[in-house]
């Protein structure tokens, strides 16, 4: 049921992509919170304002989106608590990010109609306008629910059922036992049961390893363009977006900082980093040009190493010197060798005279002729067909997340309850609350009849 | 033609357990009080086993008890074996449970209410209910007597229409060898009320001279038993004695596989619904053909009677087949029953039509309680009477009634199971259905209800100042052990498994290790963090539980604005738009007293509360201000 002395928030514009999204914040923190969002050294005063301003993460400085922030401190307001909103472009990604953020930030989601509760509460409903809003709240409530489940499509619910199932069936087998405790019910198989826990608990902490490896359906996918210079990378990413982004010269060593464009390919946003070129820097703008090319394959999901075809010795050099980093990302499959300027030779294989090179990693393409470089755009797209190595089953929601590991939460403490042989009546609240957390991901409650299920599978009664 | 004989304050109509516990409440208050009976012989009887408590009913005798109710005393008086079920699991899944010994149950409840102050006995057996303008104003007996009352309760039990079955065999009565209680069912749907049919089973009893025992096992209670009641001075009083334990096998199995279509149960004559965790013999074999034994077991009903009770048993089936499955099991070959195990059918009242104080929705001060609202169960049927009588009570001296919220107390959850979702077979309490239940425990009952027991004037001024006592202690005792640190002498101490370094523990680290105990630690504390078992008990389970006893405090806190927010009686369901039908339909007919009871009926959505809640406030300017001034007190 609805809380009321913490700061909720939620997305109040509708599901999808749209041109604006808002995402509203109501309670105590609501101001302080926001704050936490704006750039280091700008703040508001606590008066009824609307700011034009960059939106940021707090801890890492990354930017996030430029908008309108709404300050309504209360009673002001509509739920006449402190609110805030964020105007921020309506992209479904940035709007679950920052969602995301608030709730680490102190903030907790609403549940629906629970903006209107509050309002209610407080004594602020607009009576006149209580008719339409009660409408629409229930037409919402509905609307989301059926869109929350329209999200479980496929990997996510058919995970989920026989989860929440296998931990309701646990939490049977304990409570069998306490309240049947007389009716011959064998005693408690512990190392099976134990190994069945310990089952479920690998399969909700891999659920939540999945979060971050959803990250490419939930941020997009980051492609980083490498190799020695004047290979081309900087041509390579403007013919990909068809605009003069990086500065392209001749001269090798022009670009001397990351420079960033993007694309959407099926549905989800690609972001190409042109790196500087990596090569033994003498002056120090390049030196930190070359710092920072380095991050970025630490950070990128997918590293396209570029070699100059009419010169594939010197290009590939380099690439022996690289650094562990970039090994790292080979040995997880993240590197394409990518051979430019095939307009230039007549082998249109020139990878195959290099035995240490995976020919399944190796494309070739011409900036000049534009030959080859679709199956550079499907090399990229295989990669979003499967985000995380095959994982079929991935979170992506912030409210998923969070019921996850509550979940998790819960069979950890059960663990440490099982191993110090604590009393059957506090593992039962742990399961409990496990199985509770995973039936509201799939949006319902433990069903009263949970219980009931005891009759059917042991024998009970005098 | 009929006549006035005499009026009272309150009628309670039966006197198993629940019009006993009602009757005595209404009369212990003050009030002038009749108990109707069809039998002033069959006081309080125990028509099922002679025991007492178990799992959530062992948790219920002790709330009884604590707010002033009578059962735990009458228990603890007549119990022949006591025992506490669950004692490893932890204090609050412990089940008391007493094997009674059923005449002295019967004859200690008869003197306890017949030498009542206020209290009268009497021989009626009701037709119909006297109702003006809505409002209860008496009842109207078979030999056409009228007695008035303010207030009447209904605690009928199984005699409602009762139907026994052996086999094809139907006999009138509300238990074996008794008459059943006609009319009054159809007077109660005259009055508007929908009346359901129900179906219990009871177990063959068999001669104790006719039972091998060298082929059962020995089941003895505890050691050092506890008794139910915070009043127990001297426990227990009768001499103890042992139950017994035998299996079925493929024989028993195969006897009453034989003669399934005999069983009234499959032939489709009993058209009641039975209870799923009490099921017949036929039930367990036809449900679980894999399982090739059922535990029974033999329990005594008395130390004077012979008759002992075949727990596991439960049958209706015809008396020549009862024989041909008993003479199969261990023990049992030669047994001679007593008394043929029967089923039985009777009239309920689906619970959702009466109200928190079960005060029905239809007639003004009349209330209903025990089997009548559908529950099973002497602890369940006791609880309920216990409420009805303070309830009728309290609506006669014009005061509001007493409701227990589910975070109080296990009669709370009781209530408002009943109430809130109704039932369709006979409802059986759990633990688990308890949303707070280590904080429910059967150890804290004191704790959480005898001071509201003393403000009803069923608990003494003196049992009152011990709780106050006792309270003081734990109070003190908590606040030594977070405040001081462990004494140097304890550590290390590899009973305790502490070591050297946990000098520097506090009490409250050291008692929270899985190896340390109050016990323990007794040894070390100094002198004033010594206390009696009792207070010692809720100083360490406090301390040891501390962080899941809060977290459900936290929910509680949480919860507490819309289990605090009341919507008016006569809400208009049907005039609201924007309902959904089965949202609009079942609000009418449950009529929840408060949001949060509103939020537990099923198939109310959110949406459905988010309008509820805004046409409250549409409703109600008075409303908006209680809401305001709850705002202030925050």
């Amino acid at each position: 049921m609805y809380e009321l002395d913490d700061t909720i928030t939620a997305i109040a514009t509708p599901a999808g992509v749209g041109g604006i999204g808002i995402i509203r914040l109501s309670g105590a923190k609501a101001l302080d919170i926001a704050q936490k969002l704006l750039p280091e050294g700008k703040s508001f005063e606590k008066k009824r304002q609307i700011l034009f301003t960059p939106f940021r993460q707090p801890q890492t400085g990354e930017f996030l989106d430029e908008g309108l922030l709404l300050v309504m401190p209360g009673p002001q307001s509509y739920t006449t608590e402190d609110v805030v909103e964020i105007h921020v472009h309506g992209s479904p990604l940035l709007l679950e990010k920052i969602l995301e953020l608030l709730v680490t930030l102190g903030a907790r989601l609403a549940q629906p109609g629970e903006f209107t509760y509050r309002a209610f509460i407080h004594g602020r409903l607009d009576l006149t306008q209580a008719e339409a809003v009660e409408a629409l709240v229930s037409a919402q409530g509905d609307a989301s629910r059926r869109q929350a489940l329209r999200q479980l499509t496929g990997g996510l619910a058919s995970h989920l059922e026989p989860m929440e199932e296998f931990l309701k069936s646990l939490y049977l087998k304990i409570e069998a036992r306490l309240e049947f405790s007389e009716d011959g019910i064998p005693p408690l198989d512990q190392a099976k049961f134990e190994q069945e826990v310990e089952g479920v608990r690998g399969e909700l902490q891999k659920l939540l390893d999945s979060y971050d490896q959803g990250k490419v359906l939930r941020e997009g996918l980051t492609v980083a363009f490498v190799g020695p210079p004047n290979v081309g990378k900087s041509s390579l990413l403007n013919t990909l977006l068809g605009t003069q982004r990086a500065i392209v010269t001749p001269l090798a060593g022009t670009t001397r900082d990351v420079v960033e464009g993007d694309l959407r390919l099926k549905g989800v946003r690609v972001r190409f980093f042109d790196t500087a070129g990596i090569r033994e820097a003498e002056n120090v703008v390049e030196v930190e040009g070359i710092r920072r090319s380095r991050q970025v394959m630490e950070e990128a999901d997918l590293i396209f190493w570029l070699v100059d075809a009419s010169q594939p010795n010197e290009s590939l050099n380099e690439w022996k010197s690289s650094s562990s980093v970039f090994e790292d990302a080979q040995a997880a499959g993240r590197v394409w060798f990518l051979f430019n300027k095939l307009d230039l030779v007549g082998d249109k294989e020139p990878w195959k005279k290099f035995s240490q090179l995976p020919t399944d990693k190796c494309l070739g393409f011409s900036c000049e002729t534009q030959e080859g470089l679709f199956q550079v755009l499907k090399a990229v797209e295989s990669f979003i067909q499967t985000p995380s190595g095959g994982e079929d089953v991935v979170i992506t929601s912030a409210r998923h997340k969070q019921e996850v590991e509550r979940a998790l939460a819960a069979l950890t403490n059960l663990k440490g309850l099982m191993k110090s042989k604590q009393p059957y009546e506090l593992w039962a609240e742990e399961l409990r609350e496990a199985a509770l957390a995973i039936g509201r991901i799939r949006g319902r409650d433990l069903p009263a009849k949970a219980f009931e299920d005891i009759f059917t599978k042991f024998c009970i009664g005098k | 033609m009929s006549f006035v004989s005499s009026s009272y304050d309150v009628l309670v109509v039966g006197a198993g357990h629940a019009g006993c516990e009602a009757s005595l409440a209404c009369a212990r208050m003050g009030l002038s009080t009749a108990l109707l009976t069809m039998n002033p012989d069959t006081i309080a009887k125990m028509s099922c086993n002679p025991a007492v408590g178990g799992l959530a009913k062992g948790h219920l005798v002790r709330e009884i008890d604590a707010l002033g109710g009578e059962m735990a005393k009458a228990t603890d008086a007549t119990s022949i074996q006591s025992r506490i079920l669950n004692r490893t699991q932890g204090p609050a899944v412990w089940g008391y449970r007493a094997q009674c010994d059923k005449e002295l149950y019967n004859q200690r409840m008869k003197h306890v209410v017949t030498h009542q102050p206020g209290l009268t006995v009497r021989q009626a057996l009701v037709k119909r209910l006297v109702v003006e303008n809505g409002v209860v104003k008496g009842v109207l007996t078979e030999v056409g007597e009228e007695i008035r009352a303010k207030a009447v309760i209904i605690t009928t039990g199984t005699f409602l229409n009762g139907l026994m079955h052996i086999g094809d065999t139907q006999i009138e009565g509300g238990r074996t060898g008794e008459l059943p209680a006609k009319g009054l069912s159809a007077h109660l749907i005259e009055l508007g009320l929908e009346v359901g049919r129900l179906k219990t089973g009871t177990n063959p009893r068999v001669h104790r001279a006719s039972i091998d025992f060298s082929k059962t096992e020995a089941q003895h209670g505890d050691e050092e038993p506890l008794p139910f009641s915070h009043f127990t001075t001297t426990f227990p009083l009768q001499p103890q004695v042992a139950c017994y334990i035998t299996y079925t096998n493929e024989q028993t199995h195969q006897a009453i596989r034989d003669n399934m279509a005999r069983s009234p149960l499959y032939s489709g004559v009993i058209k009641g619904i039975g209870p799923r965790y009490c099921p017949s013999i036929e039930d367990k074999i036809k449900k679980f053909p894999d399982k090739d034994r059922h535990q029974i077991f033999l329990e005594p009903e008395g130390l004077s009677t012979h008759e002992f009770y075949l727990n596991g048993l439960s049958t209706s089936l015809p008396l020549d087949v009862q024989y041909a499955f008993l003479h199969t099991i261990p023990g049992l070959e030669r047994a001679e029953i007593v008394r043929p195990g029967y089923a039985v059918e009777y009239d309920f009242v689906p619970p959702t039509q009466v109200s928190h104080s079960l005060e029905t929705h239809k007639v003004k001060n009349l209330f209903l309680a025990g089997q009548i609202n559908g529950t099973s169960g002497y602890e369940e049927a006791a609880a309920q009477g216990l409420m009805a009588g303070i309830n009728a009570a309290l609506a006669v001296k014009g005061q509001s009634p007493l409701i227990l919220g589910r975070s109080e107390a296990y009669m709370g959850v009781l209530v408002d199971d009943l109430v809130t979702k109704g039932t369709d077979e006979p409802y059986r309490l759990f633990t688990s259905k308890a949303e707070y239940r280590l904080l429910l425990r059967p150890d804290n009952a004191d704790l959480r209800l005898m001071e509201k027991g003393y403000q009803l004037g069923l608990i003494s001024q003196e049992a009152r100042e011990a709780l106050l006592d006792k309270k003081a202690k734990i109070e003190r005792g908590l606040q030594g052990f977070r405040t001081r640190v462990l004494p140097p002498e304890a550590a290390p101490n590899e009973a305790l498994g502490l070591v050297a370094k946990d000098r520097s523990l506090k009490l409250e680290e050291a008692l929270r290790r899985p190896s340390v105990t109050y016990e323990g630690l007794k040894p070390f504390l100094p002198t004033d963090l010594l206390f009696e078992p009792p207070v010692a008990f809720q100083i360490e389970v406090e301390i040891k539980y501390e962080g899941y006893l809060n977290k459900q405090r936290q929910e509680i806190q949480r919860q507490a604005r819309n289990e605090n927010l009341p919507i008016p009686h006569d809400f208009p369901y049907l005039e609201v738009p924007n309902f959904s039908r089965e949202a609009r339909e079942k609000l009418n007919r449950i009529k929840p007293e408060t949001f949060g009871q509103a939020s537990r009926i099923q198939g109310v959505s959110w949406g459905d509360l988010s309008v509820l809640l805004m046409a409250i406030s549409r409703l109600s300017k008075e409303q908006a201000e209680v809401l305001a001034k709850m705002e202030e007190q925050d």
